[in-house]
């Protein structure tokens, strides 16, 4: 009933198109004027906390800790050299470092082994300096210093591995970022805010941005790159550098999908109608949606991160489809008839519902990501279904009225290539008529083994193994990972709420032991490489006013001894106690070093560390944060809000459905044949050895909106022809002549299309685009194979009406 | 003979882009008189960020040997570091490195602290070591800016900067900008750029006065700003100032370091 409804409408807009295209293209370019001007200010953004919502509390506590200790995040540059206690390089050590200070900018401290802080008494001095003031004049200066380094335990597998010939420059960027003032305008400020003493709270605090880390690294690399060399072997590694070389790659990958995407569709226009318009006028559509929505996050101020990267090529392939099936439509008709108003009017009213109802479906699929915890997914989920929209709508009013500004003459196909399709077809037909007892049962055991397996697949998220092994930045940072014991770190802040809390010596004890417990800790393939805190300095400065005597390097238990060791620290020439206490010595910070693991991995960790630090202090505060908390925090948002995208595009997936085929019974079975290819992609993963991250979870949501649009025109075609012959068999028979062929072709383009991210530079995509186009296949197969089977089923015991 | 020391001074003015107007005022700021002996109460007040307070009581005693200065301080509060004391030879040769002592009334004992690091804080302050001590004019190149005023007070605005990356490393500073007033030759503001060029610290000369012909400061602040972003803060209050009573020389020793006050 609503059909013919909606269908009669339908007619009546390709009437309307057809008497004023000209005012529905000018509309339509002005409309898209506001979006298109925006599109120069899309960003990009790969950074770790940009995985995150703004909003998200466990980024307050991130920017909390950045506000008062700085930022976690660095660059290490390991040098690997067996010389490395000698005067050569030593100076060129030194040079390096002074060129980096110099050049790089938004440095907030460098440290090597040349300016490491070395605390230590000499006869009635107590001095802090750095470790090589003065660089030794002879051979027994260099073993001396060999011997300091190597025996510190400050600097082991922070600047100096145990073998002694990986060293480290450690640079640390500053958090917030503040233009440079003039002298002028520095001057004007005096009056302004320092003698009111206060600073004005409304201006917003501006955290170094993901560009300018890039810029930071870019400018970080060109400067080290000319001290490579054989005693002096560079790696750069951490996480600045990770998130920099991240960012690279997706731009390059994204321009490289774009245009393989853009080939394969002018290719298969082309192939299919042979005309120039039918080739120029979907690509203006899609192009048009896709800079729409590009334009629409640009205004949004949403950034382009690692799992948007792949919305553009996915806007294209899913939007393509819809208007391959209107011209196929239009142009039957249009050589048919040659009556170019009525052609617009058949087919705006023949498949403007389905194309609608295949649209919405896809946005469904792909918008029940808009409610993610990952910033990024949900970002993806909303515009990629906006996107999507655009396209219908492009597709069912600029298209049209495209076609009918254009001048065309109506010309005979030479159907003989298809001819060969079509035998291919009702051959195919064929098989599922004959076996559908067999497709129905392999279905169930394809279906049964594939959930077997996909419950073993492992969850993960590690962006750094999206880099292929080969990958200069994965080498560098798994060379420091084993053998500096890591690139990363945990921050652990424990607030005690008291002034000078941190000077009670029972406090600090229990700060040591914790401290000492957790340099030792192992779980799985996590190693703490390295524990750092205020306990390093208590104890240092401690036993350098005890004769440098290893046995004072403890806690003292006099309070009043603590406060004066903090006091001659603060003035003996070391700035480094702010990066470990806040200057009320309320609240002091952990870092834990850890190596670049999976965040999967990282979980019990970090429960550990959580359960260790509460428990040693009942009466504190205690937060953890740093990019390991960040990345778990990341998997643990991607796997949860999943799930829920799942509940919610198979729900209203089914409800459609429902809809669509007019009838409950029907429209859950219609399920059947959409998630089956879903699961099977579960066992593809399994042998394949692909993770579920991120990416591949996306997949669940993307392959339902498109899958079903197949069963949907599959469904909607066999129920007419059912009911002209009341025969099941020729019914199935006439479904593959006809939207068959269509099926084959448009699912073949949409994988190719999903196919092209496997041309791409890391993991992430490439295993997200191959699974995407596998699934999209046996989609295809399900609806050429599973979906007649049932129907030889079902439509003997009255279930199509 | 004349025309090269001619040459070579416009050479060397040039190279140093030194101005002679502004390192007349700074030799006159340098040689003002303040005092053979000072002693006063300091109290240091520092604000962190979230505007939490610290405070620290410290007697002061200054004076003059020769072209160096000696001075000690004593620690009265809070009662933890109550009688910690620092010692300090201030050298005029600014190649000399100047000596420390700490005694730790906790420990009992005084060590000495050598530094050639001058850009460290100060007692934890915002204040450096080199922020307390007279510079050394010959590291700096000084130019005047223009002519300005503060609060109703004329004032040179100067800019000084450092000669070498020596006194960059020894100060942390690569560039200041000096407010001195036109009437007494006293440092009114003060504007330094670090060497982490995100960081600019802020002096306000807030209070001064004069006693027996000696222009004393009463308060002094500086900000830490980080861009807009107030860092950290002290607040120095100066009391019970007394110019030239006697000190002696005994006053200026480790032995008098471990006595306390």
């Amino acid at each position: 009933m609503y059909h013919r409804t909606v269908e009669k409408k339908l007619e009546g807009v390709g009437e309307f198109i057809y008497y004023h295209p000209k005012k529905i293209i000018l509309f339509i370019v002005l409309l898209m004027f506001l979006p298109l001007s925006q599109i120069y200010f899309l960003k990009m953004d790969t950074s770790n906390e940009g995985f995150l919502h703004k909003s998200s509390p466990i980024l307050k506590d991130y920017y909390e800790f950045k506000d008062q200790f700085g930022r976690d995040e660095r660059a290490i540059i390991s040098i690997t050299s067996d010389k490395i206690f000698t005067k050569d390089f030593l100076t060129k050590l030194k040079t390096m470092q002074d060129e980096i200070e110099a050049n790089v900018p938004y440095i907030d401290d460098v440290t090597s082994l040349i300016n490491v802080r070395n605390t230590h008494g000499e006869g009635d001095s107590l001095i802090v300096d750095d470790l090589v003031e003065t660089m030794p004049s002879d051979e027994e200066g260099f073993l001396k210093l060999k011997q300091t380094a190597l025996q510190s335990k400050l600097y082991k597998n922070l600047l100096i591995n145990e073998k002694g010939n990986i060293t480290t420059v450690v640079i640390e960027t500053v958090a917030i970022v503040s233009k440079n003032k003039s002298d002028e305008e520095a001057l004007a400020e005096f009056d302004d805010e320092v003698l009111a003493g206060v600073t004005k709270k409304d201006e917003p605090v501006v955290y170094l941005s993901d560009e300018q880390n890039t810029e930071f690294v870019k400018a970080l690399r060109a400067t080290v790159a000319k001290y490579d060399g054989v005693d002096f072997k560079l790696n750069i590694a951490g996480s600045t550098a990770v998130v920099d070389a991240l960012k690279q790659s997706m731009q390059h990958d994204m321009q490289k999908f774009m245009k393989i995407t853009f080939l394969i569709i002018i290719v298969f226009l082309f192939v299919m109608f042979r005309r120039m318009s039918a080739v120029v006028y979907p690509v203006i559509v899609v192009l048009f949606s896709l800079l729409a929505t590009l334009g629409l996050m640009a205004s949004f101020g949403i950034a382009f991160k690692l799992p948007t990267q792949i919305l553009p090529s996915l806007l294209l392939a899913v939007s393509v489809g819809a208007t391959v099936h209107m011209l196929s439509i239009f142009f039957d008709e249009f050589n048919a008839s040659g009556d170019k108003k009525e052609a617009i009017k058949h087919t705006l009213g023949h498949s403007g519902l389905a194309i609608m109802m295949t649209g919405i479906t896809t946005a469904v699929g792909i918008g029940s990501f808009a409610g993610s915890g990952v910033a990024p997914i949900s970002d993806m989920g909303t515009f990629a279904s906006i996107g999507v929209l655009i396209s219908l709508v492009l597709t069912l009013t600029l298209l049209p009225a495209l076609l009918v500004v254009t001048k065309m003459k109506p010309r005979k196909l030479d159907t003989h290539s298809y001819s060969k399709f079509d035998d291919m077809m009702s051959h195919f037909a064929e098989f599922p008529i004959k076996h559908y007892k067999s497709v129905i049962g392999v279905s169930v055991v394809l279906i049964a083994l594939s959930l077997f397996f996909g419950s073993k697949i492992e969850l993960s998220h590690n962006p750094l193994n999206w880099f292929p092994e080969t990958d200069e930045n994965r080498v560098a940072t798994e060379l420091l990972d084993k053998k500096l014991k890591g690139t990363v770190t945990v921050e652990v802040v424990i607030d005690t709420y008291e002034e000078n809390g941190w000077y009670k010596p029972e406090r600090l004890k229990k700060l040591d032991e914790v401290t000492e417990e957790l340099s030792h800790y192992e779980h799985g393939d996590y190693k703490v490489g390295k524990v750092i805190s205020l306990i390093d300095v208590v104890k240092e400065t401690n036993r350098a006013l005890h004769e440098n005597k290893e046995s004072a390097y403890s806690v003292p238990s006099d309070y009043a001894l603590i406060a004066q060791e903090m006091l001659l620290f603060e003035n003996s020439g070391s700035d480094d106690l702010e990066d470990l206490v806040d200057s009320q010595f309320s609240k002091t910070r952990v870092t834990i070093k850890l190596p670049w693991l999976d965040a999967i991995k990282s979980a019990p960790v970090l429960q550990h560390i959580r359960e260790v630090f509460t428990e040693a202090f009942p009466n504190a505060s205690v937060k953890e944060t740093g990019v390991v908390v960040l990345l778990n925090e990341t998997l643990g948002e991607s796997v949860k809000s999943s799930v829920t995208s799942y509940i919610i595009a198979y729900s209203a997936i089914a409800v459609l459905m429902i809809f669509i085929l007019g009838g409950v019974r029907l429209g859950l079975l219609s399920m059947i044949p959409n998630l089956a290819p879903i699961i099977m992609g579960l066992l593809i993963m399994y042998f394949m050895g692909i993770p579920l991250d991120m990416f591949t979870l996306l997949i669940g949501s993307i392959a339902i909106g498109l899958a079903v649009d197949d069963t949907i025109h599959f469904l909607h075609n066999y129920r007419r022809y059912y009911k002209n012959t009341q025969d099941e068999k020729e019914a199935i028979r006439k479904t593959f002549l006809t939207t068959g062929k269509a099926m084959v072709i448009t699912s073949i383009v949409l994988s190719l299309g999903f196919f092209s991210y496997t041309q791409g530079y890391m993991y992430s995509t490439f295993n997200f685009g191959f699974l995407t186009g596998s699934v999209i296949l046996v989609a295809l197969l399900a609806d050429l194979l599973l979906v007649p089977a049932l129907m030889m089923v079902v439509t003997k015991r009255g279930w199509i009406k | 003979m004349i025309k090269i020391v001619m040459i070579l001074s416009l050479i060397l003015t040039s190279l140093y882009a030194d101005d002679p107007k502004a390192r007349e005022i700074m030799e006159k700021v340098d040689a003002r008189y303040d005092g053979d002996t000072v002693s006063q109460d300091m109290i240091m007040v520092l604000i962190d960020k979230n505007k939490k307070k610290r405070v620290r009581q410290i007697k002061s005693y200054s004076k003059d040997f020769g072209v160096d200065e000696h001075r000690i301080l004593f620690f009265k509060s809070p009662s933890d570091v109550k009688n910690t004391a620092f010692l300090t030879y201030d050298y005029d040769d600014s190649k000399r490195d100047d000596d420390q002592w700490l005694y730790l009334p906790a420990l009992k004992k005084t060590k000495r602290i050598p530094s050639s690091d001058k850009s460290s804080s100060f007692m934890g302050s915002d204040f450096s070591y080199s922020d307390m001590t007279d510079k050394d004019l010959d590291d700096y190149d000084f130019k005047l800016i223009k002519e300005s005023e503060v609060k109703g007070d004329k004032v040179w605005v100067i800019s000084s900067t450092p000669r070498t990356q020596d006194v960059i490393d020894e100060t942390g500073y690569i560039k200041g900008v000096i407010l001195i007033r036109q009437d007494n030759y006293m440092l009114r503001r003060a504007i330094y750029t670090l060497k982490n060029k995100a960081k600019k610290k802020y002096l306000d000369v807030s209070k001064m006065h004069e006693q027996d012909g000696v222009w004393v400061v009463d308060e002094m602040k500086m900000i830490s700003k980080r861009g807009k972003q107030m860092t950290h803060k002290t607040v120095l209050q100066f009391k019970n100032t007394q110019i030239n009573t006697p000190l002696d020389d005994e006053s200026f020793t480790t032995r008098r370091l471990e006595k306390g006050l």
